[in-house]
């Protein structure tokens, strides 16, 4: 409410120090406790009256009055791939049972939700199995996905993000449990037959782009993201990437 | 409201009325409507807003599982796997309001059954082995429900080329190309609002699909939307 003043100077009528100060004071308070909402006029607060965020560019994280942005964005060059490789599981590389997780660099940022929000996970990346030399060759399937981290140390696999990253080689059936990049029943069709593709043609036909757009509504706290991929293959790597987190503070 | 003057007293002066109360009775007038000319810069913060949602709004959609949506027809329709593909907005967009909507998703085992193009005309060169994805706006007036489209984004059955074709003369088509299937799609958008405040309402986006021929089929699995609506 706008501030109304309690007393009254009149010509004529001795001025006295209640009647001041008891103006001065409600001045005062009204100033420095009671300027509500109504009190400001519409339509008139401009973006330069919103508290200025600050910018942390050594992870790239902008924070500012109503969300966080944060993200990268790499080139194709080869310094830019990020490797990884099925030799971390040992005599199980291509096992579809056997998950094990590799996180991808560049992809994890922490995000500490300073209140309940809304999180948008913007991925895009491109990724190349090449084909094993020692273990068997399969177009094996290497299953990419978000996650998260949440404050109790559980990590949830995002699965409005579920990809695949699939081996490059030249074959003519896809191994039992594994997603046929060609879709069908197994068999790709004619492989360098009079109307089917060249082998070639085929190694890079599996060769794949993997975006998605992931939201999350999540209450306060702290996230660890990371797009992770579990590699059935002995080296792949991701090259091109995009990433961005957006946090909407609800 | 302006800034707020007082008079200058001096010794001896006598003070009159109209001049003790002229602060306080600017103030008065003029603290219902403060303005940036009485705030510094930068002032409001995250807690200054009023309750949630007061600087933009979410709304999504999400099919998260592994089954799929089978479609061979050749004009748009809603995927819809486990529930139409939708996510419900029902508001009344302010002027110059920004809509920005993302969708994404993955294409399980497609079935390119022809990726060429059997006849003329030149124009539909390539089609057949298109498919497509369409944001679909509804929103209403007053009256019956109207719908836009807020783009188009299409892909390739097979890595082969798009320009080719094969006439009834032309003999056997060579290299055909290898289909691709579990590909991941993604694409964005943005829509302004130049109506009137509160005339329209935004009632739903749908994520739709078509083919360019009908003997393909496109199936798609894990599929969402994310609308963000950016009020002001």
């Amino acid at each position: 409410m706008a501030y109304v003043k309690p007393n009254t100077f009149v010509n004529g009528t001795p001025l006295t120090a209640d009647d001041l100060n008891g103006n001065d004071e409600a001045l005062k308070t009204y100033v420095n406790q009671e300027i509500v909402q109504g009190d400001l006029d519409n339509n008139h607060f401009k973006t330069q009256d919103i508290q200025v965020g600050d910018y942390d560019p050594i992870v790239n994280s902008y924070t500012f009055a109503t969300g966080i942005d944060t993200g990268l964005a790499n080139g194709r060059d080869p310094i830019d791939r990020s490797y990884f490789t099925s030799n971390i599981k040992a005599s199980r590389q291509t096992d579809n049972n056997l998950l094990v997780w590799l996180t991808m660099p560049e992809t994890a940022p922490h995000l500490i939700l300073e209140q309940d929000a809304e999180v948008i996970i913007t991925v895009g990346s491109a990724w190349a199995c090449t084909e094993n030399d020692v273990e068997p060759v399969g177009f094996w399937d290497s299953d990419v996905y978000l996650t998260y981290i949440n404050v109790n140390d559980l990590r949830t696999l995002s699965n409005q993000t579920y990809s695949y990253a699939f081996e490059e080689a030249v074959l003519t059936n896809t191994p039992a449990g594994n997603k046929n990049p060609f879709g069908g029943a197994g068999l790709i069709p004619d492989v360098g037959g009079a109307e089917g593709p060249a082998g070639a043609t085929v190694a890079f036909a599996v060769r794949r782009w993997i975006g998605f757009t992931a939201h999350f509504s999540l209450t306060a706290g702290s996230y660890r993201f990371a797009v992770v991929v579990n590699p059935k293959v002995q080296r792949g790597f991701a090259s091109a990437r995009v990433f961005k987190a957006e946090v909407f503070y609800k | 409201m302006p800034i707020v003057k007082t008079s200058l007293l001096q010794d001896g002066d006598t003070p009159v009325a109209a001049t003790l109360n002229q602060p306080y009775d600017d103030v008065a007038t003029a603290s219902a409507t403060i303005d940036n000319t009485n705030t510094r810069d930068n002032w409001i913060t995250r807690f200054h807003f009023a309750g949630n949602n007061a600087c933009n709004d979410l709304y999504t959609f999400k099919y998260q599982g592994t089954a799929d949506f089978a479609t061979n027809s050749t004009s748009y329709t809603t995927i819809n796997v486990a529930g139409l593909s939708e996510a419900v907005l029902n508001y009344a967009p302010s002027t110059n309001e920004i809509l920005r909507v993302e969708s994404s998703g993955i294409v399980s085992a497609c079935t390119p059954t022809i990726s060429w193009d059997v006849a003329l005309p030149l124009a539909d060169r390539g089609k057949p082995n298109y498919y497509a994805f369409q944001l679909l706006l509804t929103y209403n007036d007053g009256g019956p429900s109207a719908t836009v489209s807020l783009g188009e984004w299409g892909y390739s059955f097979t890595t082969a080329s798009s320009v080719r074709y094969v006439s009834a003369s032309a003999g056997v088509m060579k290299n055909t190309g290898a289909p691709i299937s579990w590909q991941t799609f993604q694409f964005s958008t943005t829509l302004r609002y130049d109506g009137v405040s509160g005339v329209r309402t935004y009632e739903k986006i749908s994520l739709q699909a078509k083919v360019y021929d009908a003997a393909n089929t496109l199936r798609v699995s894990r599929n969402n939307i994310v609308a963000v609506r950016a009020k002001h």
